[in-house]
């Protein structure tokens, strides 16, 4: 009750009317979707009768959003980008996320480990794995440097959008999304979404065009830090490489991808450093460092543009017709708020406090029982719950029990029941 | 500065598809109010007035429209007059287009709006930049003429990014890729030639017509009228014609010569190579590494250049000069005299241009693979080009099989 009166406050979706809206329920494993309401009363009544696990909202709008498909009559979409930790190759899910050899229904040896899944299970040879992901600091603090690397280094910067025409809302799980409220890219169709996101995911980039290499000099004819749009992407982070002096804090600064050691060694030379700091400086037609040949350049380039690009869910934003979790609801898989967040308070904004809806003091406990084999552990508000062992029972502060249950580790302990 | 949006007259007259055009080439349109109001209208009638007045007023207007259908069939790039008298351009434009909803086909669509389209680029390219700039603002591209100098080159124009991309989009080579242009806040600098380049494609769509209500109506009335019956005739020869050249092409099959020494004919390219043919005779444009697989392959098949450079005429971007440098080349003319292999197969698959499973292309050579002597499982094939061993193959089999079937008889 205290959660829908809070939702009151909150600006649910703009063109609600014309929006189409779907849920889970609890009990039933699909979506019933297709849904319209006149006003947010409507909506509210509804969510209040079914209580249902995931709400989204379409990024589109239509004349009949309660009719199918064909008939909706589609007006325009917003233009959203999913950033999840998910998406992003990060050394944190080596430490939390686990697999199990077990098929949806159950069966397989219940080895597990952590990690992504194999080919093969090691023990029984099966081919089918249960994944077990989980959040921490690190991906939500990853996610969020994603989203300031797209609003700071593309949108702002390339495609002049100011703060106000984005809206920024946090997943509620393990990212953020971003919505871009802009008449003429409504009506963008999917490929010209694709093109928009072409840019941001550095897709497409015409190589031997920003980057020539030429053979007689052993050199790149290179972008300068004064072009505009990826060649000067491509320079400024070639410059932040240099600028870090050593190779230890190049390993520190730049660990997401790799590129070989050859190649980290020659650009971390005393002297190349001199010299390739004096040609970016100096905006010279070409870039040369003894030894480096057009293999060595060419790995260099794609190291730089995997790190200059943004980790974003591309069919997200290229699908015109894409239902959206709805802010101002609360995540099913972690009982946490999808909270739309003002540009200026996303530095300090803290997923693990900030978005915490239930409560979390002495006051409202809720006793629950562990039922996985693994249960890694959790901060809510400034307390770390965890890591609990399986069948362990526990009485916790209400945020914290519906996290593990909602994450599928544990069960109300009363009555058993999964939630 | 943007330019103000109320089309100045001399501008409609130069290019009819502005706002304004339509009004200027049926002025006393009651056809729509007729509906609302549910009076007779004699449609027929209507159309029986409006062209032959128009057809009486310019007596060189037949011929202008016969050759702008023959020449657009024929895949050529000029010969038309587009003749800056009265209101001849709106009149000429508006009647192409009610022919082309006529026919009803999106193949003379595609050809009749990459031969207009390209006539009025070349028009665009001899206006002032400030003519360019007008129109680009009249037809829905926010453009300003805030020039900027970068690397040495002077930019003219900037376009919106939200209005470049949806026009650049369907622009299938690399360097129309917004990640490959100059862009700032969201201003996308471009050249004088850029911007028409994207004018054009805005005008091969405002060509191409939106088919509303019974085409076949439409077809019969104006076929009534004696001047356009002779049009429509000079287009159906034409199309006739193209139907047997095409026939033959395709048919020549028939007629294969199982011999490695000759070109293949159309029945033993791949998939890939088969599908890419059908999109250019479709008017439709190719992404680059589909024009660089034709051109490889043909080069490694004994077609001629100039066999391969017609592959390339009716795609709406089509320069012959460029065609032919970039043919010639792939075959060590000119250059540094190097002869570019095919691509195999495991390229076009990262290309995404492999068909092997595709809907109407679907070829069990290529998705299942084939058995070579001694080997017990299929393997799949490599090369496009081994595509056509193996199909001359399976055509011999199926022949002495089909013998062997009859025989039985």
């Amino acid at each position: 009750l205290k959660y829908l009166e809070l939702l009151k406050d909150f600006p649910l979706i703009e063109d609600l009317p014309q929006r189409e809206f779907a849920y889970f329920l609890w009990e039933k494993n699909y979506m019933i979707r297709h849904k319209g309401y006149q006003n947010s009363r409507l909506f509210y009544e509804e969510m209040k009768y079914f209580n249902p696990k995931h709400v989204y909202a379409s990024a589109a709008i239509y004349k009949f959003p309660d009719k199918k498909m064909d008939e909706k009559g589609w007006i325009g979409c917003d233009f959203v980008v999913d950033i999840d930790a998910d998406h992003m190759k990060l050394p944190c899910h080596h430490t939390h996320d686990y697999f199990f050899c077990k098929d949806p229904d159950g069966h397989g040896c219940n080895y597990y480990n952590k990690g992504s899944p194999p080919e093969h299970c090691p023990e029984c040879n099966g081919n089918k794995f249960t994944k077990q992901q989980w959040i921490c600091e690190d991906c939500l603090e990853a996610s969020k440097s994603e989203v300031f690397k797209l609003i700071n280094g593309f949108l702002t910067p390339d495609f002049g959008l100011e703060e106000n025409d984005i809206k920024i809302v946090f997943s509620g799980h393990r990212g953020y999304h971003l919505h871009i409220n802009n008449e003429k890219i409504r009506k963008f169709n999917s490929n010209d979404r694709r093109h928009f996101v072409d840019y941001l995911t550095g897709t497409g980039l015409n190589l031997p065009t920003v980057l020539k290499f030429s053979q007689p000099k052993k050199s790149f004819s290179a972008p300068k830090l004064s072009d505009l749009g990826w060649g000067s992407k491509i320079a400024k982070e070639l410059l932040k490489i240099i600028e870090l002096d050593t190779q230890e804090e190049f390993r520190l600064h730049f660990n997401r991808h790799n590129l070989d050691q050859q190649i980290i060694e020659k650009i971390f030379h005393k002297e190349n450093l001199i010299s390739l700091h004096q040609q970016l400086k100096k905006e010279e037609k070409f870039w040369s460092i003894p030894g480096m040949g057009e293999t060595s350049w060419k790995k260099l380039n794609l190291f730089l543009i995997e790190n200059i690009k943004c980790e974003i869910d591309i069919p997200v934003s290229i699908d015109v017709h894409r239902l959206i979790r709805l802010r101002g609801s609360i995540h099913g898989k972690t009982g946490f708020l999808v909270k739309p967040i003002n540009f200026d308070d996303l530095k300090d904004f803290d997923p693990f406090s900030d978005s915490v809806i239930f409560p979390t003091d002495e006051s409202r406990l809720l006793p629950i029982k562990i039922t996985a084999e693994i249960c890694p552990k959790i901060r809510i508000m400034d307390e770390i719950y965890g890591p609990f062992n399986k069948n362990e029972k526990l009485l916790l502060p209400e945020a914290v029990s519906l996290f593990l249950v909602c994450k599928g580790v544990a069960l109300i302990e009363d009555k058993l029941t999964n939630v | 500065m943007q330019e103000n949006k109320t089309v100045e007259l001399k501008f409609i007259l130069k290019y009819p598809w502005l706002p304004g055009g339509r009004q200027i080439f049926e002025p006393d349109n009651n056809r729509d109010k007729s509906v609302l109001n549910n009076e007779k209208f004699d449609v027929k009638q209507y159309f029986q007035d409006i062209f032959t007045r128009y057809f009486n007023k310019y007596p060189e207007l037949k011929t202008e429209i016969s050759k702008t259908f023959v020449y657009s069939l024929e895949k050529r790039e000029e010969g038309i007059n587009l003749i800056e008298k009265g209101d001849f351009n709106v009149v000429f434009f508006y009647m192409v287009k009610t022919i082309l909803a006529s026919l009803n086909s999106r193949l003379i669509d595609n050809h009749v709006a990459n031969f207009l389209s390209s006539i009025y680029y070349k028009k665009l390219l001899k206006e002032q930049e400030f003519h360019i700039l007008k129109l680009a603002n009249y037809m829905g591209i926010t453009s300003y003429n805030e020039p900027k100098r970068l690397n040495g080159v002077k930019f003219p124009f900037w376009v919106e990014f939200q209005s470049y991309i949806p026009v650049a989009a369907a622009l299938k080579d690399r360097s129309w890729h917004l990640i490959n242009r100059e862009i700032e806040k969201g201003k996308v600098y471009l050249l004088k030639d850029n911007l028409a380049r994207l004018l054009k494609e805005k005008i091969r769509k405002e060509i191409i017509p939106q088919r509303i209500g019974s085409v076949d109506e439409l077809l019969n009335n104006l076929q009534s009228i004696q001047d356009l019956s002779e049009i429509y005739k000079t287009i159906e020869n034409k199309i006739e014609l193209i139907k047997i050249q095409n026939n033959k092409f395709k048919k020549s099959g028939d007629f294969i010569d199982v011999s490695d020494e000759t070109k293949p004919s159309y029945e033993l390219y791949p998939p890939c190579i088969k599908y890419i043919l059908d999109k250019a005779l479709e008017g439709e444009n190719l992404v680059h590494n589909e024009r660089l697989h034709v051109a490889f392959f043909f080069a490694n098949t004994n077609h001629t250049v100039e066999e391969t450079i017609d592959v390339f005429r009716t795609v709406p971007d089509f320069s012959e000069e460029i065609a032919r440098y970039n043919v010639e080349f792939s075959r060590g003319i000119g250059g540094k005299g190097k002869k570019y292999k095919s691509f195999n197969c495991s390229k076009l698959k990262s290309f995404q241009i492999c068909k092997a499973n595709e809907n109407g292309y679907a070829d069990e050579i290529c998705s299942k693979g084939v058995r070579r002597k001694g080997e017990s499982k299929p393997q799949l094939i490599n090369s496009p080009l081994n595509y056509i061993f193996w199909k001359k193959v399976q055509i011999r089999r199926n022949r002495v099989q089909g013998k062997k079937s009859e025989d039985k008889i």
